[in-house]
């Protein structure tokens, strides 16, 4: 598996799609932040709550879009280049090529986070300064990166389920993308029917999806019960869609 | 160690109710280059997408090296099924990079000697979308050889490829076999050219196989007769037998074939004419591998 992995890097590196989509995730955030600066006009950004930690959170979450559309073309790459036939007639094991690609989406998910994060403090840190940040704010800031980075891999797994079974880029990113944009109609309907079919009152589906962590880990103060919560969600997440993914990859003909 | 590199043993796969492939029980013997031999839609890619692991079988079952287990058996194949695969954003050298990481291959020169061997060293650093159709062949296979395979699986390696880029990867499989000791199965339908490079043949037809013969075997069936059509064969045969020494012949209602490479038809005709044989038509023909294997496919004779 060691050796599908280090191929899996060598191709990546070599995709310009990788660094496009790293660096349009890194622009297109910087260009929020630089929007912001420019509408204060001189205001206090300060007491409007703006600094480098605000321009931090801002470059981890507009990242995630990038990483979607970028793992959307690696994986079905492999099958509408035939790729995959390569792979898998030379004996490698369906289980270790999956999880080759479950590991180059994590690597994408932390560098395409990092990158964003890291160059939109900086120019939020120009433009707004950081305040007094503490040792104990550093350590929060890293916790808050840590956990961020969590929930989008277990989102990532989804998104490396859908592309293994789809199959075909397209088909891939308008599935994914549309995961992520529905989140909150399917949310809402579910929490409708939960209460229409069964009389369960204030039923929360969104708290047993990753990506509704996503947005609750980008703080510095997290409550303790949803850190619990959202980890398990996410690992639970990551477990489960990696499994279906595996088996129907493993399952399937390929025919490509 | 068995003495086939390739077993199958009544392969069978169906998609819905149609048999893809049905009871095929192909042997391949090692360093035989074994030419898989079937029209379009035959089942010829079904077999070796079988092989290859790439589908699971309905019924029936595959040994690579006399073993059932075809984990380990794989890594000692190398195959290009159907359309080269590569990534065509990379560079020829990129592309053998990539498979020489994955199958784990250490001794990184391996790529130099791979790009020299299929003829690629002086386009290895051009991107792999921009070669002719022959230049992506010749990669494919030279991704099909890293790891030193035993055992080589091409699909259909000389379809669309003009007469040059056909006897190119001819010449580099007949190389392979005999220099490096690769056995090979190749498929195709271009029945004449497989003949001047394969030292077997299995013929499929509707998924099912229907003859395995040895190149000799299938040298003798093509191979150049005089057809004789007499009033009277038996005769005929004795007076060829007794007085000219023919005896590689073969009878059919009136017409006899006489199987000899040397053109003896006036001799034969003033013969049978001195003994009162009426003989209504002469001629020479060559043997035809195509006329061959369709008389093969259209008798349908299954191997069991």
């Amino acid at each position: 598996m060691l050796n599908l992995i280090k191929a899996d890097f060598y191709k990546l590196f070599r995709m310009k799609s990788f660094y496009i989509c790293g660096l349009l995730g890194t622009a297109l955030s910087l260009l929020g932040i630089w929007a912001i600066n420019l509408q204060l006009n001189g205001l206090p950004a300060e007491l409007l709550g703006y600094s480098g930690i605000t321009a931090l959170i801002q470059g981890l979450y507009s990242a995630g879009i990038f990483y979607i559309i970028f793992i959307s073309l690696f994986i079905p790459n492999e099958f509408s280049f035939g790729t995959i036939k390569n792979m898998v007639s030379s004996g490698q094991s369906r289980i270790s090529i999956y999880l080759s690609k479950v590991v180059i989406g994590i690597f994408t998910v932390i560098s395409y986070s990092l990158l964003s994060g890291v160059a939109s403090w900086i120019l939020g840190s120009v433009f707004w300064g950081n305040g007094d940040i503490t040792r104990d704010d550093y350590l929060k800031i890293l916790r808050m990166i840590g956990l961020f980075i969590i929930a989008e891999v277990a989102m990532q797994c989804i998104f490396i389920m859908v592309s293994f079974v789809i199959r075909r880029s397209g088909g891939a990113v308008a599935v994914n993308l549309v995961i992520t944009m529905l989140n909150a109609i399917v949310f809402s309907s579910i929490n409708f029917l939960a209460y229409k079919w069964f009389k369960i009152e204030n039923f929360e589906s969104s708290k047993y999806w990753p990506s509704s962590y996503s947005g609750k880990f980008l703080s510095l103060n997290i409550p303790q019960e949803d850190i619990i919560t959202g980890l398990i969600v996410c690992m639970l997440a990551i477990v489960i869609f990696s499994f279906i993914g595996i088996f129907d990859f493993i399952r399937r003909d390929i025919k490509e | 160690m068995s003495e086939y590199i390739l077993e199958t043993n009544n392969l069978t796969k169906t998609y819905g109710r149609k048999k893809a492939l049905d009871n095929v029980s192909l042997k391949i013997r090692k360093s035989d280059i074994y030419g898989f031999i079937g029209k379009n839609g035959a089942g010829k890619t079904t077999a070796i997408k079988l092989i290859a692991g790439l589908i699971k079988p309905t019924a029936g079952d595959i040994k690579l090296f006399g073993d059932l287990s075809l984990k380990e058996g794989r890594k000692k194949i190398g195959v290009v099924i159907e359309n080269p695969a590569f990534y065509p954003y990379m560079t020829a050298r990129q592309n053998i990079e990539v498979q020489r990481i994955t199958k784990g291959v250490q001794d990184a020169t391996v790529t130099d000697e791979l790009l020299k061997v299929v003829g690629l060293s002086e386009a290895e650093n051009k991107k792999a979308k921009n070669f002719s159709l022959g230049m992506k062949q010749r990669l494919g296979i030279a991704l099909a050889l890293v790891g030193d395979p035993e055992f080589l699986i091409l699909d259909e390696p000389i379809n669309g490829l003009d007469p040059t880029g056909i006897r190119e990867i001819r010449e580099l499989i007949i190389k392979l076999n005999q220099e490096v000791g690769i056995t090979v199965l190749i498929s195709s339908h271009i029945l004449g050219e497989l003949s001047k490079m394969c030292t077997s043949y299995g013929v499929i037809n509707e998924g099912k196989l229907v003859s395995q013969i040895t190149n000799e075997e299938l040298q003798r069936q093509v191979r150049p007769f005089t057809k004789l059509t007499v009033n009277n064969p038996k005769k005929a045969t004795e007076i060829l037998n007794n007085e000219l020494e023919i005896f590689d012949l073969k009878v059919d209602g009136n017409i006899i074939y006489i199987y000899d490479s040397s053109d003896r038809s006036v001799e034969v005709n003033s013969v049978l004419a001195n003994n009162d044989i009426i003989v209504e038509s002469i001629s020479k023909e060559e043997g035809s591998y195509e006329d061959y294997f369709i008389k093969l496919m259209q008798e349908g004779k299954e191997i069991a």
